[in-house]
């Protein structure tokens, strides 16, 4: 008996594209290429520093002008991306990783491991977020590596939580119940069955997570808790933005617009996602 | 209802124990925890160094250190702060009432404009109304917030000089008349509390929109309207009403966001909240504030989450009744 | 009493559906013509598909905005406050709330989706009544609604108006529903598939009120998709296949000596005590897709037909055949063959 795994998801309306996808991966891929070619593309060193040129506003030779240090705004900039999608992406895949598989767990086998699990997730989820990571990156050294760490650590209870949700229901689905009165193991359900149905609100909250990812990255490093100077970030230089508020409005306006976009670009990614493998709604 | 409620109330016990537990884990055990006081006193003489870890129990093992702070946080002792010795019970109790007031002000708007939101959305479905509030939520999710804040200082606070940018009060709010009391406060409030329900907002609106649509497409709208029933009435009357019951625990579901979030409002803004003391107290590495406030938090959560629980057993008449 | 009290004319819709390739037209309902007389019980039978739900939703105008009517709908109510004749395609704003309800209602398949689940079950009748009754108050509201439980044999009303839908069984809740339906005697009454979601043994109950409404002057359209329920509930009987009228006439005419051969299937796929132990005849085939043009270039039950002829492949679909007082769209009645 030949067996194909059963996508009962993926229900594509035979489009390959739609223009939020379209879109969303244009700007998701503009962001790596800056991150990847920042050295190649930067007009200037991003830690030179010249006292000479504080805070210059943009010009020819700056296009977004210089920092309090005399450093060339879009050079930092430029560098920051790698460190904001570097975070953005490790941190949402280790709380992927450990998410969906005490989801995954907990919905599948029932009984002590999902009240254990659950129970976890409910006492994680009473915490602010926020004030955890800040609770512990307070104690270790605030460095890329820890947060990156941190964030996936404090992220996963929400995930799990809703592929625990998406397993309860395929489990109780026809597809399923007729796999298990052929007498397939469980062995073979979980990841022929149930996991391939569960990876696309994966794939999709994945996406969404990774823009969260990097609003918390770049709030860690406004309040000088996240990526230390003279490493570049945006949220370092908003903080810089905030120091010389009156003078410098470009400190404030470029890296918050790059926050935005770049978040944009991975939310509308992952909504395309969800449409191209989602029937759309009728009117 | 009552076995609801038993059962709600039943989970509360081991979600508080929980609740210290990772507090304390997270304090005490991460390599930067209490042992490091002993490194930030070094002007301090051995002796008091002794004194002080016996005071603070640091030199008894994990888990008696955890029963006995178990133990006092139940009474909501959190003892007394490493930085200027007042209790921290007591420091905090002076901070709540201006974070509960942002955080509760912020639900309001959240509830009120977040609804309105999806309502008009999913009354005008893939019209040009839902997409440009479908467009607005998505914009509302991607911005950061404290960059919104920064702008908006400078718009609001310095360039038109209509509100003020940091602060609950006026220096001088002691000798204006009530009148002006409440406006003043209600000024500082404006900016903390609009940048704060932002994302609340958008999450809500999205979530409204979807829920009424489903609504909007059963079969006892199709009933009410075949009755004769106006739009509006089925609207509002029907399809609103049965997604209000699933609003209310997503309300208290986004309780933690909110409080987290006051955390950075509050530091922007200068606010005298309890977000701002316990930012505060993070810099300071006092560690028993830190404890105190990280536990209040979580209570607070968890009160809301019962609240709305209990709510949601309340409003829908499917639980209430059998 | 033969006077007519509803006529449709021509009636066709067609769902404009967005798929791969752009928006697709789907011709749900195509030239349906019928008059309905006052008091009369008209069954409404095909298979899902068939139209005959889209039927009873265009006649309430509750059809979705993706829906695009054609042809004529008009209503001739025994209370003339609007008029002789309501022409119902263009009905808007008040007067189309004043015709639901008041001059033609409707009860669903599954009742505990037709009810509100949050509201008790008084409420929802109260605010139904006051849609066209002005009420003094509470007490003459409550009395007018317990008059209407009485009206459905629901015992204990009182007790009834004061619950919740869940708290009530889907026999009493359709009958709930139902007395919902007759509350301003409308002159139209669609029933949707109304004992479907139900257990066997309520049907006659439930049917049985829909045969007093039509007594006291409210005509039903008793919309299903088993043509057993229509023998003994209904005067006339519409066959209808994917969007087409086949057949129509009294039915008992139609019950003894069908025409169409998509109606001697029907009549013959029905399990009776006669045929235990033989094997169930079922209709071969599916139906053909309404979005595609193609099939309505000849008549539309071709591919599944066991009787067809010669004739039905070369020509285009066939014309409406008339008989005594029965209509039947096949060539075997005509049109090639003499008549």
């Amino acid at each position: 008996m030949s067996y194909t795994a059963t996508w009962t998801r993926v229900s594509g309306t035979g489009e390959t594209m739609n223009r939020t996808l379209a879109a969303g991966l244009a700007i998701c891929a503009l962001f790596a290429v800056c991150a990847v070619f920042a050295g190649r593309l930067s007009p200037h060193d991003p830690l030179a520093q010249n006292l000479a040129a504080r805070l210059q506003p943009p010009s020819a030779v700056h296009p977004m002008g210089t920092d309090e240090l005399g450093r060339d705004v879009l050079s930092r900039m430029l560098h920051a991306a790698g460190v904001s999608l570097t975070v953005g992406l490790v941190s949402v895949g280790i709380a992927t990783v450990i998410g969906t598989t005490l989801g995954l767990i907990a919905g599948f086998y029932g009984g002590l491991p999902d009240t254990l699990i659950m129970r976890a997730v409910d006492i994680m989820l009473c915490f602010p977020v926020f004030f955890l990571i800040l609770m512990v990156v307070a104690f270790l050294k605030p460095n890329v590596f820890n947060i990156m760490v941190i964030i996936g650590l404090t992220s996963w209870p929400g995930l799990a939580r809703y592929v625990r949700g998406e397993v309860l229901s395929l489990r109780e689905s026809e597809f399923v119940r007729s796999a298990v009165m052929a007498g397939f193991g469980a062995g073979r359900l979980l990841f022929v069955h149930i996991l391939p149905n569960v990876l696309v609100p994966v794939v999709v909250t994945f996406s969404l997570g990774v823009g969260g990812a990097i609003l918390t990255e770049s709030a860690l490093s406004f309040l000088g808790l996240g990526v230390q100077p003279p490493q570049p970030s945006w949220g370092n230089i908003l903080l810089a933005g905030k120091e010389y508020i009156h003078m410098a409005w470009w400190l404030s306006v470029f890296p918050g617009l790059a926050i935005f976009f770049a978040v944009i670009g991975f939310t509308l990614s992952g909504e395309g996602i969800r449409q191209w493998l989602n029937p759309r709604e009728r009117g | 209802m009552l076995r609801f409620l038993t059962q709600r109330t039943a989970v509360l016990i081991p979600t508080f124990i929980g609740i210290t537990l990772v507090t304390f884990l997270v304090v005490n055990l991460s390599p930067g925890g209490p042992q490091v006081v002993q490194d930030l006193n070094v002007r301090v003489s051995s002796e008091t160094r002794e004194r002080l870890v016996r005071l603070y129990g640091l030199d008894r093992p994990v888990h008696q250190r955890y029963l006995s702070w178990l133990r006092r946080a139940v009474l909501l002792d959190f003892g007394t702060s490493f930085k200027d010795g007042k209790p921290v019970m007591a420091k905090i109790a002076e901070r709540l009432p201006a974070t509960l007031l942002l955080n509760i002000l912020s639900l309001g708007l959240v509830f009120v404009v977040g609804c309105l939101a999806g309502i008009i959305a999913a009354a005008y479905r893939n019209r040009w109304p839902d997409r440009l509030i479908d467009a607005g939520v998505f914009l509302g999710y991607a911005v950061p917030k404290y960059w919104l804040a920064l702008l908006m200082m400078i718009l609001f606070g310095i360039k038109l000089g209509w509100l003020p940018i940091s602060g609950l009060r006026s220096i001088n709010w002691e000798y204006l008349s009530p009148w002006r009391q409440v406006t003043d406060i209600a000024a500082h409030l404006v900016l903390p509390v609009v940048i704060l329900s932002i994302g609340g907002f958008a999450g809500l609106a999205r979530y409204v929109r979807g829920r009424m649509g489903e609504e909007l497409d059963s079969d006892y709208v199709r009933g009410a309207l075949a009755q004769g029933a106006s739009e509006n009435a089925v609207l509002f009357g029907h399809a609103f009403r049965n997604t209000l019951i699933p609003v209310v625990t997503i309300l208290g579901l986004s309780l933690p966001e909110l409080i987290g979030g006051a955390f950075i409002i509050e530091t922007i803004f200068s606010y005298p909240g309890m977000g701002r003391l316990g930012f505060d107290a993070i810099m300071a590495r006092d560690y028993p504030l830190i404890m105190g406030i990280g536990t209040i938090t979580a209570l607070l959560t968890l009160a809301g989450n019962f609240i709305a629980d209990v709510l949601y057993g309340y409003l829908d008449p499917r639980i209430r009744y059998r | 009493m033969t006077e007519p009290v509803l006529r449709f004319e021509n009636l066709g819709v067609l769902y404009r559906t967005p798929g791969a390739a752009g928006t697709r037209a789907v011709h749900a309902l195509r030239g349906f013509t019928l008059q309905v007389t006052r008091g009369s019980r008209v069954g409404i039978v095909g298979e899902s598909g068939s139209g005959k739900t889209t039927l009873g939703l265009a006649l309430l105008r509750l059809l979705p905005r993706s829906a695009v009517c054609s042809g004529s709908l008009t209503l001739l109510p025994r209370d003339e406050c609007c008029g002789r004749a309501v022409d119902v395609p263009v009905l808007s704003g008040k007067a189309l709330r004043h015709f639901r309800g008041r001059h033609a209602s409707m009860v669903f398949q599954d009742p505990f989706g037709a009810m509100d689940p949050v509201l008790r079950i008084g409420r929802q009748i109260v605010s139904a009544i006051a849609c066209h009754r002005t009420l003094r108050d509470g007490a003459e509201a409550r009395a007018f609604a317990e008059r209407l439980l009485e009206r459905v044999h629901l015992g204990d009303p009182a007790v009834v108006l004061r619950k919740y839908p869940h708290q009530l069984s889907g026999g009493q809740l359709q009958r709930v529903c139902i007395a919902l339906a007759l509350a301003h005697n409308p002159d139209v009454v669609v029933a949707d598939e109304p004992t479907t979601a139900l257990d066997a043994h309520l049907r006659e109950g439930i049917l049985s009120l829909l045969d007093e409404a039509a007594a006291s002057g409210s005509s039903i359209l008793l919309i299903t998709h088993d043509i057993s329920v229509v023998g003994s509930h209904t005067d006339r009987t519409c066959i209808l296949y994917a969007g087409e009228l086949v057949e129509a006439g009294p039915t008992a005419d139609i019950t003894a000596d069908p025409l169409h051969p998509y109606t001697r299937l029907l009549i013959a796929a029905r399990p009776t005590a006669q045929q235990r132990g033989a094997p169930l005849t079922v209709i071969p085939g599916n139906l053909p897709d309404l979005s595609d043009t193609a099939v309505f270039s000849r008549c539309i039950f071709l591919p599944r037909c066991p009787d067809r002829l010669p004739v039905c492949g070369r020509s285009g679909p066939p014309p409406v055949f008339t008989r005594d007082d029965r209509t039947v769209r096949c060539y075997r009645y005509g049109g090639g063959c003499g008549d």
